[in-house]
């Protein structure tokens, strides 16, 4: 690179280094501003030898072939589930990990339809919300047992994911994005406002634990449930996306009208795409919805939508290994930050932008690029 | 009352259309969606409140009440504008080449962080203001026009025209609907793109604070979350307009504005959000490029 | 004669597929040099390279003796090295005129009257949109779009690309007319007879590597290029 270049990208740095105190000032004060400038300042001329670090830390990962990486996660996975029951009794750290088991299955179901398939989805909540309200609903008004409620709660959550893909796959990239965030909008709102069915804001509470031969009241019998509810469903995930359906997908994410051109019916795999993938949030819903006993609409907002697409992208899109740590990592951070409440959210912001930029293509796919380079040279 | 209704849709809906301006400017460049965009408006509202303030404390209100409210449009304006311009270059520039979704990631990561750190430096309980200068109305024909109506609808109009002129009628402006098209033959023409990007988020983010800084006034209070909402629906303007047009993103605010507000007055305002969505879905269904997108065909 | 560019041992990769393996070129100032060869031979990534779009992994471009790698595209425009690349890519919603402007984005538009003169249909379609315009009348705008802004070098990338014969001569005929006004020229083509016959130097790429250079004269007399490029046996 040439001199004036570089001294010129220098110059620019240490600009917004400046920029970045003077507009902070009006909301947090001339002392705090100034503590900024000192630290980011600090930060800019040692930032060379924070890059000698973090690439070292890149460099350890890269011991890890891909291949073996896999199997950690299924023996880390193996070892919580033997552990758990062993270890001295958390309730808080069961329920943890019990969310983490809900939130992958929605993070692979939303892979299917994200990192697969190519739809960009925002309003996936929505449809986790209708399986969590179908199962409260039918539980608390009617006397139908549970296995027959969850499924019938899956199905409505299915159908009416075909019933708005028939319209929203008209539409291509972005305008399917934001009619899906439309329709998760308009869900919430109906569900803060038919109060007669609904609650309202309120939701719905009393919503009975599962009974499979025994009540699942428990915090560590519902682990155990959702552990193998959530084992089975990643198991079945796998084995779509390796048979001619996922092929079909990934045809069709990566040219739309080379798939067509190859003959594959694109409509018919979007569709199927889409009902899948509305599938497994029906049941995260039910598995929600029965662990917590009580359902409101502020659990499934725009926000939630987000959370459940960034796991997928951190992860790497179109992995469901990378889905299943991505769900982890955006569930875990929040909670191991729990301690520093006010805090919390603005680091897990900033977590979100440092990862996309260090990470462009997830945390699995950055690791196999890593083996990749190193395998060459 | 129908026609005030309707001059109550124009003031939301002018509003929403200064939003919408700077996604769809950003999407017409970049083609990702600005999720941070609605931040920039509730900052702007923010910076408002703080720098009258603080004009308020210094005694400048009370001497000279003009002065102090221009100086804190401008002052409010150049801060976003700075926002504006350092958010594409921490949270997007280095994106400029990663995979289509990456942007959008970061974008929800800068809104996650704003909306946090107005919350943490200004509190999560409502910040609440009231200008008494600005408190009168006038009436014509039987119409109320709140000072500060006047105030929204006539700024946006002349914003909106200067737009339109910059845009088309500048050469800065031919350059950035150059980009728009292409940006490999912009830079091949001599257009430093970088600059031009910048310049769009810088434009946008300055759009946006203005509407923060009015409706902070208008209806006296904000908060730290109404940049996620106020984002969402200008989004959905921008689309309803064809987004990537600028006079789409104008109109498809005027009208959000206008059936929010009318849905809200004479069918049930517990479904004011819906409406936005509402329209967004059957226009999108019907016209699928938005009222005044071009179609883009697929090049095969 | 003075060397005006040379491109010193470049190799320059789209992600990983290497595509130049180390090229040399140079060109003299007031010359027409071509550069022929198959498609995917690596001349387009050439001119890219040069215009500074896309970055070279290995060697130095010097243009009048400085390093111009690393510098930004519209840096390398400001020095005179002018780029119309393949498909002409005219900014189709921007008027013929805005384009033109858009051109001489750098120079305040003073060439107007001039490319006027040397193109009169544009001067006609002057409010139309580029997007509108015939074929042969988007390559004329591509090419008086690049002498808006006082080229030094002017790289034309396939000038005769999908554009009939006569028109196709009429294009050559306008390069040799710009070139005699004092603008050295670096033409990439595919119609190596008609590109040979008014260059005063050529170079004939091939996988990424240059494989024959000479005069336009003894590389259209070459037994090798007769076969591979000019389908004369």
């Amino acid at each position: 690179m040439n001199n004036y270049i570089q001294s010129n990208t220098h110059l620019i740095r240490l600009f917004n280094v400046l920029l970045i105190s003077i507009l902070v000032l009006p909301f947090i004060g001339l002392q705090h501003s100034a503590t900024l400038l000192v630290v980011l300042l600090v930060v800019f001329f040692l930032k060379d030898y924070l890059k000698v670090f973090f690439s070292s830390l890149a460099l350890s990962f890269s011991g890890y072939s891909f291949s073996r990486y896999k199997k950690a996660i299924l023996v880390v996975s193996s070892v919580i589930i033997l552990i758990i029951p062993i270890m001295p009794y958390s309730q808080y750290a069961t329920d943890v990990i019990t969310l983490c088991l809900i939130y992958v299955i929605l993070a692979c179901g939303l892979n299917v339809i994200v990192g697969m398939t190519g739809l960009l989805h925002l309003g996936y909540a929505a449809f986790y919300a209708i399986g969590a309200y179908s199962y409260a609903l039918l539980s608390i008004n009617t006397g139908i047992p549970f296995l027959a409620t969850a499924v019938l709660s899956i199905v409505i959550t299915s159908f009416i994911g075909l019933m708005t893909a028939f319209p929203a796959l008209r539409l291509k990239g972005d305008y399917l994005a934001i009619v899906t965030l439309g329709f998760g909008e308009i869900l919430r709102v109906i569900l803060n406002n038919w109060q007669s069915l609904t609650n309202g804001p309120n939701g719905l509470s009393g919503i009975p634990a599962p009974h499979v031969f025994v009540d699942f009241t428990d915090a560590r019998m519902m682990f155990y449930l959702t552990a193998v509810v959530c084992f089975v469903s990643v198991f079945i995930i796998l084995r779509v996306e390796r048979s001619k359906i996922g092929r079909a997908w990934r045809c069709i994410k990566e040219d739309e009208t080379v798939a067509l051109a190859m003959g594959i019916d694109v409509v018919r795999y979007k569709l199927i795409s889409f009902v899948f993938g509305s599938f497994w949030a029906g049941l995260a819903g039910v598995l929600y919805a029965s662990k917590m006993g009580f359902v409101s609409p502020d659990s499934f907002t725009f926000l939630e939508s987000i959370l459940i697409l960034c796991m997928v992208i951190v992860g790497g899109l179109g992995n469901t290994y990378g889905a299943i740590i991505g769900a982890f990592i955006l569930i875990c951070i929040p909670e191991i930050l729990r301690d520093i409440q006010t805090f919390r959210m603005l680091i897990v912001g900033l977590v979100l932008v440092l990862l996309v930029i260090f990470l462009p293509k997830g945390i699995v796919g950055s690791i196999k690029d890593v083996n990749h380079t190193n395998s060459k040279s | 009352m129908f026609i005030q209704q309707i001059i109550n849709g124009l003031t939301l809906g002018s509003v929403y259309s200064l939003i919408a301006l700077g996604y769809t400017m950003v999407y017409g460049i970049l083609e990702f969606i600005n999720f941070a965009h609605g931040e920039i408006y509730m900052i702007g509202a923010y910076l408002g409140i703080i720098f009258l303030t603080f004009f308020t404390a210094v005694g400048l209100t009370t001497s000279n009440i003009y002065l102090s409210l221009f100086l804190t449009m401008i002052l409010t304006i150049a801060f976003c504008c700075a926002y504006g311009y350092l958010i594409e270059r921490v949270g997007y520039r280095p994106l400029r080449y990663a995979p289509r979704l990456s942007p959008l990631i970061s974008a929800i990561g800068i809104s996650i962080f704003l909306q946090n750190f107005v919350m943490f430096t200004q509190g999560a309980t409502d910040k609440v203001i009231r200008v008494e200068a600005l408190d009168g109305f006038v009436s014509v024909w039987g119409i109320n026009l709140s000072y500060l109506q006047v105030a929204i609808l006539t700024v946006s109009f002349v914003v909106m025209i200067g737009l339109n002129l910059f845009v088309n009628k500048t050469k800065i402006g031919t350059a950035m609907r150059a980009t728009a098209q292409d940006k490999i033959m912009a830079s091949l023409v001599g257009i430093d793109i970088n600059m031009i990007i910048s310049l769009v988020f810088v434009v946008g983010a300055g759009l946006a604070s203005v509407a923060g800084v009015m409706v902070a006034g208008y209806y006296g209070l904000v908060n730290y979350h109404i940049g996620y909402i106020a984002g969402l629906k200008a989004f959905t303007a921008a689309v309803l307009g064809g987004i990537g047009s600028i006079q789409g993103a104008m109109i498809g605010g005027l009208i959000l504005g206008i059936v929010e507000t009318l849905g809200s007055a004479y069918v049930s305002s517990d479904y004011k959000d819906v409406y936005a969505f509402l329209i967004l879905i059957v226009v999108l269904l019907i016209k699928p490029t938005g009222l005044l997108g071009q179609r883009i065909e697929d090049k095969i | 004669m003075s060397i005006l560019l040379e491109l010193k041992d470049i190799e320059t990769s789209y992600g990983d597929v290497k595509v130049l393996k180390g090229i040399s070129i140079s060109i003299n100032r007031g010359e027409i040099v071509s550069l022929i060869g198959n498609n995917g031979a690596g001349k387009s990534t050439t001119l890219m390279t040069i215009s500074g779009i896309l970055r070279p992994n290995k060697g130095d471009i010097l243009f009048n003796g400085t390093s111009i790698v690393g510098y930004p595209p519209h840096e390398i425009v400001r020095l005179g090295l002018i780029q119309c690349p393949e498909g002409r890519r005219i900014f189709p919603r921007l008027t013929v005129r805005e384009n033109l402007l858009m051109g001489g984005f750098l120079r305040s538009g003073g060439n107007l009257d001039l490319v006027f003169e040397m193109f009169p249909v544009l001067k006609e379609r002057q409010n139309q949109y580029g997007g509108t315009l015939s074929g042969g009348e988007q390559q004329m705008l591509a090419l008086a779009r690049a002498l808006m802004s006082n080229p030094v070098l002017l790289m034309l990338d396939e000038p005769s690309l999908g554009i009939s014969p006569i028109i196709t001569q009429r294009i050559f005929e306008h390069i040799e007319e710009i070139n005699k006004k004092g603008v050295t020229i670096l033409l990439v083509e595919q119609n190596a007879y008609a590109s040979l016959k008014i260059s005063h130097r050529a170079y004939v790429l091939e996988n990424g590597y240059i494989k024959i250079e000479g005069t336009g004269q003894e590389l259209l007399d070459s037994e090798e290029i007769k076969v591979a490029y000019l389908g004369i046996r």
